[in-house]
Order: C-alpha cells, then sequence, then structure tokens
C-alpha cells in the first residue's frame, strides 16, 4: 500500500508540470491573433482611454501612401467596398463592421473621405487603434 | 510501446515558446465614427451644414496637432479636460471641422475625448483651406 502511494507521487510532478504548460499554451492559442506583415507596417493612432480588443476581422489597412489591403490583399476602395457587400448579402442591415486601420499621419481628411465612401455603401465602419500603453 | 513523456514536452515547450514570442496582449481598440460630411466650397447641402452649426452647442476646428473649441485654440492632450468642462456646461451637440492639416492620429485623438465625455451628437465635417 505505501509503496503504490510512493509511486503515485512519483509520478505527480511531471504531470502537473504538463498540466500547467498546457494551460498556458492553450491561454496563447486562445488569445492570440495572427497579423499580417502589412498590418505591423502601418503605426495606427495610439489610444489610452479605450477597452482593448485583438486585432479586429475583417481588416482594411490604409498604409502611409494611401495603399489599401483587405485582410492582407490588396484592394481598391471600391473592390474593398463590393467585397464587404458580398458578404453582407441582401440584408437590410449588414451586421458584419469593416474595420479601418490607418498610419497616423495619415491625412485625416482622405482617411475621412474613405471611411465615408464605406459607410454610405451601408457597411459599418470602426477606426482601429493602438493602445498607448502596448506602443513600447 | 511505452509511453514517451520527454518528446511530448519537448514539442509542447516548442509550441509555448512560439506563441509567447509571437503573441502581443490584445493591444488594439476600437471606435466608432459618428456622422460625416464632406463639404467642398459652396456645394453639399450649405442650408443643412448653416442649420447643423446654428445647432450644435460645441464647434471643434481639429489641425496639426491642436484643437480650436469655440474659439480656444488647445494642445490636443489638453483636450480631454476642456470637452469634460463644456459637457459640464451642458453642451450636448458637437460640430467637428477637420483642417487639411490635421492627421488621423489628430481626428482619433477627439474622437476619442468626445466619447469618453459622451456627447448626445457628434458630426465631423471636413473644411477646406
Amino acid at each position: 500500500m505505501q509503496r503504490l502511494a510512493r509511486e503515485r507521487q512519483k509520478l505527480d510532478f511531471p504531470f502537473a508540470f504538463i498540466n500547467i504548460i498546457l494551460l498556458l499554451l492553450f491561454f496563447f492559442i486562445v488569445t492570440g491573433s495572427i497579423i499580417g506583415k502589412n498590418e505591423t507596417s502601418v503605426a495606427p493612432p495610439l489610444t489610452s482611454r479605450l477597452t482593448t480588443e485583438r486585432l479586429p476581422r475583417p481588416l482594411l489597412v490604409i498604409d502611409k501612401a494611401g495603399a489599401l489591403y483587405l485582410d492582407e490583399v490588396p484592394t481598391s476602395l471600391a473592390d474593398a467596398i463590393a467585397s464587404m457587400e458580398r458578404v453582407g448579402g441582401d440584408t437590410p442591415a449588414p451586421t458584419l463592421t469593416l474595420n479601418v486601420i490607418a498610419d497616423r499621419t495619415f491625412p485625416a481628411q482622405r482617411f475621412l473621405d474613405i471611411v465615408e465612401a464605406i459607410r454610405q455603401a451601408g457597411v459599418p465602419v470602426r477606426i482601429v487603434t493602438l493602445d498607448a500603453r502596448a506602443k513600447g | 510501446m511505452t509511453f514517451m513523456l520527454i518528446p511530448l514536452v519537448d514539442v509542447i515547450f516548442l509550441l509555448l515558446t512560439f506563441f509567447m514570442l509571437s503573441s502581443n496582449l490584445a493591444p488594439y481598440s476600437a471606435l466608432m465614427l459618428g456622422s460625416y460630411q464632406r463639404e467642398t466650397g459652396a456645394s453639399a447641402q450649405p442650408a443643412k451644414t448653416g442649420a447643423d452649426e446654428a445647432q450644435a452647442d460645441v464647434i471643434l476646428t481639429v489641425s496639426a496637432g491642436e484643437v480650436r473649441a469655440n474659439g480656444i485654440n488647445l494642445p490636443l492632450k489638453d483636450f480631454l479636460d476642456e470637452a469634460k468642462r463644456l459637457k459640464d456646461d451642458g453642451a450636448e451637440r458637437v460640430v467637428v471641422f477637420v483642417r487639411p492639416s490635421a492627421t488621423a492620429q489628430d481626428i482619433v485623438s477627439v474622437l476619442e475625448a468626445l466619447k469618453r465625455t459622451a456627447f448626445a451628437s457628434v458630426t465631423v465635417r471636413t473644411r477646406q483651406g
């Protein structure tokens, strides 16, 4: 009986260790999101008092030169709107929101014009920002 | 066939290291944009524009790094306190004009402060010159 108890004690350490590592692994898999090269090349506007979240999808990237990428694929404004309309289907109020991330030095007027063109097509828009504490 | 624990731990460690190095902890936020209208010279709904301006409690003009609130120029970093003061004074409707010199950061800073202070209506407009 005593021997059995000792053998069980021997097994405890590696299994507990693996459990903790697996929990950490699941945590990073669940909380992580894959970010594309173009999405990290822009420096988004900084905010400090908004709720943080993962990089949302679908994501329209506007780089410093004004080039557009919809989920990493180079696109034009018309094509991006058409893609969103296709996803939204015939529903009168599409629930899918397009998230727009622009370089913080991008001219505000051009940025607002792009955002408004998307909204005019009936697609709700959210501006993606970077939490200032995570700027590094 | 025996259960090989050490190779399993090695693989799990490699996966864990990969995810730890390649991930950030949710550094992004999102901001909804209120209504927006573009003003181009004499066109673009002059009557409605005038009506909106007349009904606005606060008129803001955003340019590079600063905001003009009811005639007073402020650096953007001080705008949150001013927005709170305007809200405490009973302001509810805000019209924001965006100058060509303003950047995406400038307009986002203003919208974030307005969101924090929970104004009832925020309209964004671009103005030439």
